[in-house]
């Protein structure tokens, strides 16, 4: 969840709509279920979820003051970045890497977020990559070291760009 | 002290200017004429007064109303504002009368299942029954809030849209009327904080209060999960956000008009002693003809002022009215179905009027705040 993406209010809404629609359904669900021992402990769950949604705001400010990268789930209607379309040739194809290098940075274990520059190799034929610049946050919860991750990342970038493994830059950050 | 000179040069050189382009035989004969051509254009103002939105259901004509008054067909007092905004109102009660029929066939139907329910050893189907007809009160309570979210973001619009070219041609007023300075300080700080705060009441405030309540009200629903804390929370930064925006604009203003005033009175004061003794000759007659130039700007800065006042007045009366109905017919259907022993529908209607009551505060708020700079640009003249 972004408190970026598109404003305070629009995503205000989101959070009040899904809220609603979940004490609606939750209080549903408490109504329908047959009196016993079993009532309690579906109460605590739907509980549980709703205390859940009510905290979102907050962890998304905690994640802010911390500095961390928010989810990268993107919230419904966020436009993403083209990856064709205007602009000169070379700067498409500079989008249209850094598209796929961060596409298959997330697909690597243990990343969490990634953000990447392109610096495109121009002037006479195609354009080239020269050089990729990775950065990365490494998700705590995955027992993975930073250095493994690097090291296949490097190399399943290098192999994909047919580019020399020095060409290819990957920090960890935090 | 340096830009207190350079206004004095300012006013000697248009006290020295214009008489010399227009005559110096016509000046001293002819009534003062306002010292140059405001910036301003007036037909702007002309435009926005047009286009206001005509209240629907009233026959009320507002672009005729303000000509008789301008004009001086209808005189503006007491009693035919009181009997226009009456009329209004009972159009608006005329037009609701359905919604409150519907609220109170749901709040009897209600009262009927929480009945059933305390008869019946199982209470899942009356539970169930009970939330399917507050559903239905949700989205009659949901298209009300729609109604006055619209007309209270559109007053808020009409407002912005007529202050837009009002306050500079007020604040040129301010100039000419002997205030350069405090004009020159009001000008930025005034027309800049007069957007913000309107803009954050209209879209940030407005619409939280509605969500908060949207949130309330389907609280009501089921009694279990409670969520009554959250929507207090959301009001409650809602009405913070808007008293601190209030409390800041007035703060600013005050000490802006305060500090204003002193290097005009400085500034003026010094253009009229340069006049008077080194122009010869004529240099008396400069400083004292620039008297009567700064009361005349004074007099049609103070009716613009008056006309801007009755404008605002007039544009968010009629969405207050509309909206005050809303909360009259809630209100009324809450008093109506408490004594059936429907207290939990009783008290959800109660709190629907609650919020439609803030949603008229934060429109109050918003006409409060730019009837207090109008009636500090109106006052921000020199102390003679």
């Amino acid at each position: 969840m972004s408190l970026e993406a598109g404003g305070l209010v629009p995503w205000l809404r989101g959070w009040v709509m899904t809220l609603a629609l979940t004490s609606l359904v939750a209080g549903m669900a408490e109504a329908v279920t047959p009196d016993g021992s079993m009532r309690k402990y579906v109460r605590v769950a739907l509980g549980m979820i709703i205390v859940s949604l009510v905290l979102q705001p907050v962890m998304a400010i905690v994640q802010r003051v911390r500095g961390e990268p928010e989810s990268l789930v993107l919230p419904f209607g966020t436009t993403v970045p083209a990856v064709s379309g205007s602009g000169t040739g070379d700067e498409t194809f500079a989008a249209r890497v850094k598209w796929q290098v961060e596409t298959m940075a997330l697909s690597v274990e243990g990343v969490k977020a990634v953000s990447c520059r392109v610096t495109v190799r121009t002037g006479g034929g195609a354009p080239a990559v020269q050089r990729v610049d990775v950065q990365l946050w490494l998700d705590p919860q995955k027992a993975r070291s930073g250095s493994a991750v690097r090291e296949a990342l490097k190399a399943l970038l290098s192999a994909y760009l047919g580019t020399e493994p020095g060409n290819v830059v990957v920090s960890i950050a935090g | 002290m340096k830009r207190q000179c350079v206004f004095a040069l300012w006013l000697v050189a248009a006290i020295v200017v214009a008489p010399v382009a227009g005559g110096v035989s016509a000046a001293a004969t002819e009534v003062p004429q306002l010292p140059a051509p405001l910036p301003a254009d007036f037909r702007q103002i002309d435009d926005i007064l047009s286009s206001l939105d005509q209240p629907a259901g009233s026959g009320l004509d507002l672009k005729q109303v303000f000509s008789d008054v301008t004009s001086g067909k209808v005189r503006l007092d007491g009693s035919y504002v009181l009997g226009l905004v009456a009329r209004y109102l009972f159009g608006e009660l005329q037009l609701n009368t359905r919604l409150l029929g519907a609220l109170i066939v749901l709040a009897v139907i209600s009262a009927l299942l929480q009945n059933l329910q305390a008869g019946f050893g199982s209470d899942a189907v009356a539970r169930v029954a009970y939330a399917t007809c507050h559903l239905i009160l949700v989205t009659l309570a949901l298209s009300s809030f729609g109604v006055a979210l619209k007309a209270a973001q559109r007053a808020c619009a009409d407002l912005l849209s007529f202050m837009r070219p009002l306050l500079p041609a007020l604040i040129a007023l301010v100039a000419s009327s002997g205030a350069p300075v405090t004009a020159g300080l009001l000008s930025p700080i005034t027309i800049s904080t007069v957007h913000v705060v309107a803009s954050m009441a209209s879209e940030v405030v407005l619409p939280v209060i509605v969500l908060a309540s949207v949130l309330e009200i389907i609280n009501y629903t089921w009694d279990t999960f409670d969520l009554s804390g959250v929507t207090s929370f959301m009001k409650v930064v809602a009405n913070a956000v808007l008293g601190l925006s209030l409390a800041l604009f007035l703060g600013m203003m005050a000490v802006q008009k305060a500090a204003g005033a002193v290097s005009d009175g400085a500034a003026i004061r010094t253009a009229k002693f340069l006049s008077s003794t080194f122009i010869p000759v004529v240099g008396k007659m400069f400083s004292d003809s620039a008297e009567m130039v700064f009361s005349s700007s004074n007099v049609l800065k103070a009716a613009m002022s008056a006309g801007g006042a009755l404008v605002i007045f007039f544009v968010i009366v009629f969405p207050v009215v509309k909206i005050v109905s809303l909360v009259f017919v809630y209100r009324l259907a809450a008093a109506i179905v408490q004594p059936l022993g429907a207290k939990r529908m009783s008290s959800c209607l109660n709190s629907i009027g609650s919020s439609l009551i803030m949603m008229c505060v934060a429109l109050g708020a918003v006409a409060m705040m730019l009837w207090v700079s109008l009636a500090v640009i109106a006052g921000a003249t020199r102390p003679y």
